[in-house]
């Protein structure tokens, strides 16, 4: 039992820390960067993660489509930099 | 990065939404997981057939999980009705639209019943009346406990 509830803490660290990994962006700070990736100041990848059908209905402009369950197939469209940073999205929290 | 207020914030501020291919306003019906399991149990009394031999129900499974891990399938509801499994960009092509049934009644199953509506709105496009959804998807249906498999 011991056991258990060391392996099932140390599982849970795993996922929090995974998620910790990644920065969120809100709106504004999204909105601000495409501004300045438009007039040449700033470069990044913005990925729309949706199944490309509902991709194609609606999507922030400046996007490019890679569902998520593709992302092996696709790795082609994110171009040769890889230190090019990446902001991905899809529906939106729920 | 991650911009988790996904399209939803993105419109709800007011910024432009691109479309590349709109989407017909339709009405649909939604089954909740209590009528769905209801219809289940009444027509598994016939085997889910018609006095034809035809299905009285196809559930249309698009579930991405179905086709991520074949050896970690994803629990499916229980019930002698068929069940046809799709990526949903499948429906883009038009050999997958013609396997789908016309017919008679087909359900919707996606993970959480939030990608129906595109399916369906999609579908009618090409002339799908008989397609329901389920409310709150696969994660409803486990939630209520009913059977799987």
């Amino acid at each position: 039992m011991k056991i258990l509830l060391i392996l099932l803490s140390l599982l849970s660290f795993s996922e929090a820390f995974a998620l910790e990994r990644f920065d969120i962006i809100t709106t504004e700070k999204l909105k601000e960067k495409l501004e300045r990736r438009n007039s040449g100041d700033e470069q990044f990848l913005l990925i729309n993660t949706l199944d490309k059908l509902i991709a194609n209905y609606h999507s922030i402009p400046g996007s490019i489509n890679i569902p998520w369950s593709q992302v092996t197939e696709s790795q082609n469209l994110l171009g040769k930099d890889k230190n090019i940073p990446i902001i991905t999205y899809c529906m939106g929290y729920r | 990065m991650i911009y988790n207020g996904g399209i939803k914030d993105w419109g709800k501020s007011g910024f432009a939404i691109e479309t590349i291919e709109s989407l017909p306003d339709i009405e649909y019906s939604v089954f909740t997981t209590v009528e769905l399991h209801k219809m289940l149990q009444d027509h598994d009394i016939r085997a889910c057939r018609d006095k034809d031999s035809n299905p009285l129900l196809t559930i249309l499974d698009f579930r991405t999980a179905n086709h991520l891990n074949p050896a970690a399938f994803p629990l499916q509801i229980k019930t002698t009705c068929p069940s046809e499994k799709f990526m949903l960009d499948d429906i883009l092509l038009a050999e997958t639209r013609d396997s789908i049934p016309r017919l008679h009644q087909t359900i919707t199953i996606t993970e959480t019943g939030n990608r129906d509506e595109f399916i369906i709105r999609y579908l009618s496009k090409y002339g799908f009346t008989n397609i329901t959804s389920l409310k709150y998807g696969m994660r409803g249906w486990l939630k209520q406990r009913y059977p799987t498999h």
